[in-house]
């Protein structure tokens, strides 16, 4: 007899529907067609001890499964659970008029249980815009899948539940998530804020217009002044994420299975941190087969690189693509996958190696020349895609001691949103441009031309400090985000005075004298 | 004329027929013995049937106890019971579930012991 169940893979961060056909008949051989991977191929031993243990008794019989369609690749464990419920259906072990409704994902132990599964929200989002009314996946994916609302989710611990439940004899019930409720309750539930960072009023100026605009971001400063702490906390102040957001970012986490055992959605803004050691791919995503990268995994959030000139040349150039397209597109020679990839870049970096050049009071070791070559690390295409630079003191006795509290991350973050509502306005007619730090040069010129006097200021600080022609622009950028911050139609000439304290790097003269 | 028949050989011979007795004496119907598949020079030791079950039972003869039957049946012997096997419940008329089963006798024909490993393996994974 033969036997048709509905199992997903994930190509991307997209799923698409497996059909899995099993027929049991007159022999003994048992066959899996439909290009099987080698995790698949083994899923035999799997099911068959699964099933033993089942109480079920093994169809001793020929069982011949198809995997359509049969010219992708099946990879991973996930239809263990699948084909072993369709070898029991096909032998009509189990009765269910249903099962065409039906998705089911799960990787089996040889005792029976169901293991969690990669990439469950995606097909669950699959199963529910073609039409499927059930999923069957493992109990600890359940939460996650049944973040897809109007579908029954039913989470199974091991094949004798998934087998009663198709046969009916089950009292299991389907888990249910309140998507929306869920989302607005963890929304604004951070366990770090910016009032736990003492002093550094300008640094936090510094991000608090970042996350206005969507500027990225280069903090210089010598060890210990904090430059991570004020990084973790940036999350806290960048505007909440959406329902859409929220969504896309789980997504990308389920598929490279960093989701943990019964987590729903991702309702905080990602925070990735890699270390310098990370490789390209790792840092891009790729491998023979695809995974999202940590930009991908905080698309939506922060990518934090901490020693930012420490990182191998060849790692930091592949951001430059992704940066300005916002999607990172993985190609093989067969297909390519796109992940996306928006995310806010965060860098780090210690003035020169010893760490103490411009510090206050402790004496820079390192020669000029040492000081430029450690600035000529980071490239000049890549520095210029980061719009704000601001260079960071340790901070002094009588502000760490004191026991002001600072500006809570809730008060920073009003006017963010209030900067990005502005923002999302101003912006409605331009295709693919949603905040200030993605604007051309046309529309830097058409949004963020500055008054006469504002140009003279600007004239006057190009000159003194020597700045290069890019940093024009970037300064034009910057203060129209300040602008929209101060509430201001028009870019005036203290927002392009305070644009100008944002480029400690462009000044010719650094790294020089001293 | 015949090819000169060794000990061993006798002894397997033997022991199939014991065998044979052993499986009739637990009810079971010996249905094949040696049969051949297609134009293969192996053949399958003993066919039984004990009502829906096909069993396709490999006969190992050993003149010492020490060694276990089940390690004299390598893959590439199970290989072809499978296959054989597959072919021969094509034959049938009723659709018959499949066993494969090891029985082990070591000894003399005067003194021997009997070990039967039913179910003792499943066809290897055909993937193509």
């Amino acid at each position: 007899m033969l036997s048709k169940i509905y199992s997903a893979a994930v190509h991307g961060i997209e799923a698409f529907i497996v059909t899995i056909e099993t027929v049991v008949d007159k022999g003994t051989l048992f066959t899996i067609v439909g290009l099987p991977d080698t995790a698949v191929k083994e899923s035999y031993t799997r099911i068959v001890s699964a099933i033993k243990e089942s109480r079920v008794v093994y169809p001793h019989r020929r069982i011949t499964i198809n995997l359509a369609p049969a010219d992708v690749k099946k990879e991973g464990a996930g239809f263990d659970l699948p084909m072993a419920l369709g070898i029991l259906a096909a032998n009509e072990n189990i009765t269910n008029p249903e099962l065409a409704s039906c998705m089911i994902a799960g990787e089996l132990s040889l005792d029976g249980t169901v293991l969690p599964v990669k990439g469950v929200l995606p097909m669950a989002v699959k199963a529910r815009q073609n039409g499927f009314r059930k999923m069957i996946v493992p109990a600890a994916n359940a939460t996650e899948a049944a973040v897809v609302n109007d579908i029954e989710v039913y989470g199974v611990e091991n094949l004798i539940q998934a087998i009663d439940l198709l046969n009916g004899n089950s009292t299991l019930q389907p888990t249910v998530v309140d998507t929306r409720r869920e989302f607005h309750l963890h929304a604004d539930n951070f366990d770090l804020d910016f009032s736990d960072v003492k002093g550094q009023e300008s640094v936090k100026r510094a991000f608090e217009v970042a996350c206005a605009g969507g500027h990225n971001i280069l903090l210089i400063g010598p060890p210990g002044s904090g430059k991570s702490m004020m990084a973790k906390r940036l999350p806290t102040i960048m505007p909440p994420l959406s329902l859409h957001e929220a969504l896309e970012t789980t997504k990308i986490h389920s598929v490279a299975g960093k989701l943990g055992r019964g987590s729903m959605l991702m309702t905080r803004r990602p925070f990735r941190a890699p270390h310098h050691t990370v490789s390209p791919v790792a840092l891009v995503g790729g491998g023979t087969s695809p995974q999202p990268g940590e930009i991908s995994l905080a698309h939506n959030g922060v990518l934090f690189l901490d020693e930012f000139p420490e990182f191998p040349r060849t790692v930091l150039e592949v951001l430059r693509q992704p940066i300005e397209d916002r999607v990172i597109t993985v190609s093989r020679a067969k297909y390519s996958v796109d992940y996306p990839a928006s995310f806010m870049l965060v860098a780090s970096m210690n003035p020169c190696p010893c760490g103490y050049y411009g510090h206050p009071t402790r004496r820079c070791t390192c020669a000029p020349a040492q000081v430029q070559r450690y600035m000529n690390r980071i490239s000049g295409p890549l520095l210029d895609r980061i719009d704000l630079q601001v260079e960071i003191q340790p901070v002094a006795f009588a502000e760490i001691a004191s026991t002001a509290r600072s500006e809570s991350s809730t008060d920073i973050r009003a006017r963010v949103v209030k900067a990005r509502t502005v923002q999302q306005e101003r912006f409605r007619e331009e295709k693919g441009v949603y905040c200030n730090a993605q604007m051309s040069s046309r529309q830097l010129r058409r949004y963020a031309w500055p008054d006469s006097e504002g140009l003279e200021r600007l004239r006057m600080a190009m000159e003194r400090h020597n700045m290069s022609a890019r940093a024009f622009d970037r300064i034009l950028r910057v203060a129209r985000t300040i602008a929209d911050l101060d509430g201001s139609p028009g870019v005036l000439p203290r927002h392009i005075a305070e644009a100008i304290t944002y480029r400690n790097l462009d000044r010719g003269t650094y790294g020089q004298i001293f | 004329m015949d090819k000169p028949r060794n000990q061993a050989y006798e002894w397997g011979e033997q022991a199939e027929e014991l065998a044979a007795d052993y499986l009739r004496a637990k009810g079971y119907t010996v249905r094949e013995r040696r049969w051949r598949y297609g134009a293969s020079k192996k053949e399958i030791d003993i066919i039984a049937q004990q009502d829906d079950t096909m069993i396709f039972v490999e006969v190992k003869a050993r003149t010492d106890s020490d060694t276990d039957p089940l390690e004299a049946v390598d893959s590439r012997k199970m290989r072809f019971l499978c296959f054989a096997a597959d072919a021969y419940l094509n034959e049938q008329e009723h659709d018959y579930f499949y066993r494969f089963d090891i029985i082990g006798i070591s000894g003399t024909p005067a003194d021997y012991s009997l070990r039967h490993i039913e179910d003792a393996f499943l066809p290897p994974l055909m993937a193509r």
